[in-house]
């Protein structure tokens, strides 16, 4: 068996569709309806492209840095823009965390969080050199991809305005790691969160506002 | 498509509603919860109907990332139940799923054992029947990211079912 077949089969047993239930859920619809708050009839003037807020790493609790927003023209012509960038403490059970928590104190980690806002805060984006921070992000792209053994799983190389978001993101990221190093905290019990703006298309592919 | 008088977002909800009560009963114990979470999804929707979008696939998307903001927002939720939705727990604890063999029972534990942002795209993609894109955007990352942690959880598959997974 394959592994996709054998994932497929992990799939949990659910409750069986009965007539009687499926009626329930059509009522439910319905009951929720009324139950909610909004008024009926109001019809939105105009709907946009579905504008996704892109969230690298998890979590929402996503503060406004001072530097922030920070936008900029891509080679291929679309405008990014960083909404937000800031760190909360990450999940002590996700790979790559736990010896963090096992080889550091409370304080130590709460320590980290509050400097990384605060460096977050202070950062310059201006600063940043585009196409510096693609080059380094492609040399990280390509030792990921090399250390991946099944070649068709391999993960595809970023292009476009996705690359660029992402090179940016990378670079104030190594930058943060490097500063909260320095000073004895516990970067790796961090989880930094960077929005930015912009579109998957019906494509998938990710691309910034025009 | 007009939804002036809600009947559009009304269709959406009943057209999905077994597939949401389906992505709830694979996530929650006890399973009766996932009532109460189909019940509070479908509230959100209509809260938010002047968000819904054109398109049909999109919609269902939409509807998708509001039912996995409700599972995130699970425990802290506090909830009243209705007497449909105490009726609709009666039967989803009555029709006890069958036993399934042994070796989903193992591969399922390896699945839940994954760090979290791997196994939810692990259960959209092969429990709920979504493209990684799909479910990149029902838990909010871009694709790449999503592209890059399913590879990491296969690997991590291989490595922990072995001799049971040849390449393909």
């Amino acid at each position: 068996m394959t592994l996709d077949e054998l994932l497929d089969n992990s799939r949990p047993q659910i409750a069986q569709r009965t007539p009687e239930l499926l009626d329930d859920l059509c009522l439910l619809a319905r009951e929720t309806s009324a139950m909610s708050s909004q008024p009926r009839g109001r019809r939105r003037a105009t709907i946009a492209s579905l504008v996704a807020i892109a969230v690298f790493g998890l979590g929402t609790a996503a503060v406004a840095s001072g530097h922030l927003p920070f936008g900029w023209t891509t080679t291929t012509g679309g405008h990014c823009l960083i909404t937000s960038a800031s760190v909360i403490m990450a999940d002590p059970t996700t790979t790559g965390s736990e010896a963090a928590f096992q080889h550091s104190t409370t304080a130590q980690r709460e320590a980290a969080v509050k400097e990384a806002n605060r460096y977050l805060t202070g950062y310059e984006f201006a600063g940043i050199d585009v196409p510096s921070a693609v080059a380094t992000w492609k040399r990280s792209e390509a030792a990921a991809i090399a250390a991946q053994p099944v070649a068709s799983e391999r993960q595809p190389r970023l292009e476009g305005d996705e690359l660029e978001v992402e090179a940016m993101r990378y670079r104030v990221q190594s930058d943060l790691k490097t500063h909260i190093e320095k000073l004895g905290l516990p970067f790796d019990a961090l989880m930094p969160i960077f929005e930015s703006t912009g579109t998957v298309g019906p494509d998938g592919v990710f691309r910034c506002g025009g | 498509m007009s939804d002036s008088d809600g009947q559009s977002i009304l269709g959406l909800l009943q057209h999905t509603s077994t597939e949401l009560l389906a992505f709830f009963e694979r996530r929650v114990l006890p399973r009766e919860d996932a009532a109460d979470l189909l019940n509070e999804t479908m509230l959100q929707a209509w809260r938010r109907e002047d968000s819904v979008p054109e398109d049909h696939e999109r919609r269902r998307m939409w509807l998708f990332t509001i039912a996995h903001n409700v599972l995130l927002n699970h425990q802290r939720s506090s909830r009243r139940r209705s007497e449909l939705i105490t009726k609709i727990r009666q039967q989803l604890a009555v029709y006890q799923p069958v036993l399934d063999g042994s070796e989903s029972s193992e591969v399922r534990d390896v699945v839940l054992r994954l760090p979290k942002e791997q196994r939810e795209l692990v259960l959209l993609i092969h429990w709920d029947g979504f493209t990684i894109n799909e479910s990149a955007e029902i838990l909010g990352v871009n694709a790449s990211t999503a592209r890059s942690r399913y590879a990491q959880a296969r690997a991590v598959l291989r490595t922990h079912l072995g001799d049971a997974t040849p390449d393909t």
